[in-house]
C-alpha cells in the first residue's frame, strides 16, 4: 500500500483555507502545539478521564476516514484495510503502529509514535512523565479494527499500556470490544462548507495568494518518512484530523464549564497558548526554512513579509483564511476570517456559543504579532524551546481579543492584536 | 548519575559539544559527556582540554576561598562555561561559538539546574528546596551578561522567600520559617517546562485561583495539598520531599 493513497484524497476549500482528507476536515499541526493541547486537557480533567475523551475524539474521526478511504480503494478484506490504516496513520506523521487484531479486539504496537517520540524529545531531559501519551494512537487502533471487521463506529475500546514517554521500550495498546457508545454526528466536508460564511478580503492579498498557492502544492505532498514521522522545518508535524482537536477541547471545556466554573478562563488561556506556541514555532519554523527560500526568497524580516507570509501558511495548512483586515506595524492587527476549523466544528456540533470561541485563532494571531515584532529575522534564530521560553518567560507585550466569531453568529472571525494595557493579566 | 544521563539532559541544547563534571573543591574530573555526532569527539576533548585546565585554576582558587563560582570563556570557536552545581561539584560546558550567548547563558544555566537534581545526594540535607545545592540557578543572575570570567558572590546561606521566585530571580530574605506553599511553588518553578505558563497550568490542575497563587502564604492545608500533587505530577516526581 503506497502513502501516495493519501495524497490523491488530499483536498482543500478554497477561500477558505479548509483541508481534508477523504473529506474529513484535517490540519497541519506541530509537535509544541499537540503536546501543549493534549497537557490542557491533562491538566482540566486529570489524565484518566483526558485520556478517554482524546482517544474518543480520535477514535471517532479516523474511523469516519478509514471507511472513506477503504471503500474508494476498494480495500475489502480486514489484512487489506489494517495495511491500509497503517499506511495512513504513517503518512499523516503519526508514527509507525503493528495492528495486530481479529473481530474480538486484540493489540497494536508503536513505535516510535508523534506524541510519546516527541515528549521524550521536547521534556525528557527535564521531566519525567508517569502517564502514557499516546491516546490519538489508541483512538486510532481502535477504530482500524472497527473498520477492518466492519464493527460498529465507536465500539472498540484501546488503551495504552506501556509507553515510550514513560520510558518503556515501546508503546502497546490493549483492544477490545463492546457496545457501541454514544455515536457522534457526521463533521465532513459538507458540515464545513455549511458553517463557513462569505469569504473576506484582506491587506497584502497580491502578496498572499502566490505564496499560499506555492504552499498548498507543497503541504499536499507532505508525508511521513521511513519512521511514519514527518521532521520538517525544525520540527516534528502531523497532518491530524481537526475533529480530534475541537471534540477533545470543547468537550474538556464543558466539562470544566459544569465542575469547576472558576477554572474555565484559565483553560481557555491555555488552549490559546497551545495555539500561540504553534504559530510562533510551525509558522516561524516555515519562514526560516530552506523550502521557503527557494519558494519565496531569503527572509527579510519586513513586517509586511511577515504578516502576508503567515497568512498564507494559515491557509495552507489548513487553519482558514486568514485576512490581514487592519495592519499598523508595532501597533496593531487585526485578522479575519470566514470561519476557521475551530468555528466549523463549534457550529456544527456545539450550537451557537455565547462567547468567542476560536481559541486557537487568537493565540495565533498573538503570535504572528510577535513573530512581527520579536523575532530578529536577520539573524536567523533557531526558534526552539529554549528561544521561546527567553523571549516570553516574563509574558507578553500584546493582547488579543476575539471581537468577532463564527461561533456566535457574527460574520467573520475576527481578532484584534493591540499593546497590552498595564493592569490586564493573563487571562 | 550515568553519561546517558548527562547526555539526555543535553538533548535539548544541540549547540553544546561537551559536558564535565568535576567535584569541588578539589576540581577533579568525575564524569564526562561529549557529543559525538558530526564532529571528532576526541579532538574537541582534547582542544578543550587546556582551556578547561585554565577555568579549573581559577576554579580551585575560588572554592579553596569557600566561593561558589561561575566562569565563562570565550575562544574563536568555543565558549566554556562553568557553573557550580552545589558545594560538592561544579559542571564545565562547552558550546559552539556559533550558538548566541543568551542563549549559551541560557542553557548552562538550565543544564546546571537539571544537573544539580539528578547529582547523588548532598551531604547535608534531603530538603530538595532549603539545600543550597537546589538553589545553584538562584545565583544565575549574578553572572548574566558576563563575557570574561566572573567569579560569583558566595553561595547564599538558606534563604527564605516570601513570595514564589521565578527561576532566576534571587529570592528575598527573611528570618521566618518558609510556609510549605512557597517552598513547594519555589521549587516548581525552578523545574517547571513551559515557564510561561506554569502558574496556569497549577491553576487548572488545583481550581486555585492566579491571583490566590501568588500569595502562596494564604493558601490552606487542603490547597497546600492540592498543590503538592499537582508539582509532582507535572514534574512527574513519584515523591517531593517536603
Ligand atoms: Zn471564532
Amino acid at each position: 500500500m503506497d502513502k501516495d493513497i493519501i495524497v490523491e484524497h488530499r483536498s482543500h476549500l478554497l477561500g477558505h483555507g479548509m483541508n481534508f482528507v477523504a473529506n474529513i476536515p484535517t490540519v497541519f499541526h506541530c509537535h509544541h502545539f499537540n503536546l501543549f493541547w493534549d497537557q490542557t486537557i491533562d491538566d482540566a480533567l486529570g489524565h484518566e478521564l483526558s485520556c478517554r475523551i482524546r482517544t474518543a475524539a480520535a477514535r471517532e474521526v479516523f474511523h469516519d476516514i478509514l471507511a472513506g478511504l477503504v471503500t474508494s480503494a476498494g480495500a475489502s478484506t480486514p489484512e487489506e484495510r489494517l495495511e491500509l490504516a497503517r499506511t495512513v496513520f504513517a503518512a499523516f506523521g503519526q508514527g509507525a503502529l503493528t495492528l495486530d487484531v481479529s473481530a474480538a479486539g486484540g493489540a497494536a504496537l508503536g513505535r516510535p509514535l508523534h506524541y510519546s517520540h516527541t515528549w521524550l524529545e521536547k521534556y525528557g531531559g527535564w521531566i519525567r512523565r508517569n502517564t502514557p501519551a499516546d491516546a490519538l494512537a489508541a483512538g486510532f487502533a481502535a477504530a482500524a479494527t472497527e473498520v477492518a471487521f466492519g464493527l460498529p463506529r465507536e465500539s472498540v475500546q484501546a488503551v495504552e499500556h506501556s509507553c515510550v514517554a514513560r520510558r518503556d521500550r515501546e508503546c502497546t495498546f490493549e483492544l477490545s470490544v463492546g457496545d457501541a457508545t454514544s455515536v457522534a454526528g457526521p463533521m465532513g466536508r459538507l458540515q464545513v462548507e455549511r458553517a463557513m460564511t462569505d469569504p473576506v478580503q484582506g491587506l497584502l492579498e497580491d502578496q498572499v495568494a502566490p505564496i499560499e498557492a506555492g504552499l498548498r502544492e507543497f503541504s499536499r505532498g507532505m508525508l511521513g518518512d521511513d519512521r511514519g514521522l514527518i521532521q520538517a522545518f525544525g520540527l516534528f508535524a502531523t497532518q491530524t484530523p481537526s475533529t480530534y482537536y475541537n471534540r477533545s477541547g470543547y468537550d474538556a471545556l464543558r466539562h470544566v464549564n459544569r465542575t469547576a466554573p472558576q477554572s474555565a478562563p484559565v483553560m481557555k488561556a491555555l488552549l490559546r497558548e497551545a495555539g500561540h506556541v504553534c504559530v510562533f514555532s510551525t509558522f516561524g519554523g516555515v519562514l526560516l526554512s530552506p523550502e521557503w527560500e527557494a519558494m519565496v526568497g531569503p527572509i527579510r524580516g519586513e513586517p509586511d513579509e511577515i504578516l502576508a507570509g503567515s497568512l498564507a501558511i494559515a491557509r495552507a495548512l489548513g487553519f482558514g483564511h486568514w485576512c490581514a483586515g487592519e495592519f499598523e506595524p508595532g501597533q496593531r492587527l487585526v485578522l479575519q476570517t470566514p470561519g476557521g476549523y475551530e468555528s466549523a466544528y463549534y457550529v456544527s456540533r456545539e450550537g451557537r456559543a455565547t462567547e468567542p470561541m476560536c481559541f486557537v485563532l487568537q493565540g495565533a494571531a498573538l503570535a504572528i504579532m510577535q513573530l512581527i515584532e520579536r523575532v530578529p529575522w536577520a539573524e536567523r534564530p533557531t526558534l526552539n524551546q529554549e528561544f521561546y521560553n527567553q523571549l516570553f518567560r516574563n509574558g507578553l507585550p500584546w493582547q488579543a481579543e476575539e471581537t468577532q466569531c463564527v461561533s456566535r453568529g457574527d460574520p467573520m472571525c475576527e481578532v484584534v492584536v493591540s499593546r497590552r494595557e498595564p493592569g490586564n493579566g493573563v487571562l | 548519575m550515568s553519561k546517558e544521563d548527562i547526555g539526555r539532559i543535553a538533548l535539548g541544547a544541540p549547540a553544546l559539544q561537551q559536558v564535565v563534571l568535576v567535584s569541588l573543591p578539589d576540581c577533579l574530573p568525575v564524569k564526562q559527556w561529549t557529543r559525538s555526532e558530526g564532529r571528532d569527539s576526541e579532538a574537541v576533548a582534547a582542544h578543550m582540554g587546556s582551556l578547561f585546565g585554565q577555568a579549573v585554576d581559577t576554579a580551585r582558587a575560588s572554592a579553596a576561598r569557600g566561593k561558589a563560582l561561575a566562569v565563562t570563556i570565550e575562544t574563536e570557536d568555543a565558549v566554556l562555561m562553568i557553573r557550580p552545581l552545589g558545594p560538592d561539584a561544579a559542571a564545565g560546558f562547552v558550546f559552539d561559538r556559533s550558538a548566541p550567548m543568551g542563549l549559551v547563558r541560557m542553557q548552562a544555566r538550565q543544564l546546571s539546574g537539571h544537573l544539580a537534581n539528578i547529582i547523588p545526594a548532598p551531604r547535608e540535607s534531603q530538603d530538595l528546596s532549603a539545600t543550597p545545592e537546589r538553589q545553584t540557578r538562584d545565583l544565575a543572575p549574578h553572572v548574566e551578561g558576563a563575557a570574561e570570567t566572573i567569579i560569583a558572590p558566595a553561595r547564599p546561606s538558606v534563604v527564605p522567600t516570601s513570595t514564589p521566585a521565578r527561576a532566576g530571580e534571587a529570592p528575598k530574605t527573611s528570618s521566618a520559617p518558609r510556609p510549605r506553599a512557597v517552598r513547594l511553588l519555589e521549587f516548581f518553578n525552578r523545574y517547571a517546562p513551559d515557564p510561561h505558563a506554569s502558574t496556569l497550568r497549577l491553576s487548572l490542575r488545583t481550581g486555585i485561583g492566579v491571583e490566590q497563587l501568588a500569595n502562596p502564604e494564604a493558601l490552606s492545608e487542603d490547597q497546600v495539598e492540592a498543590l503538592a500533587v499537582a508539582v509532582r505530577d507535572i514534574l512527574g516526581q513519584e515523591q517531593l520531599g517536603f
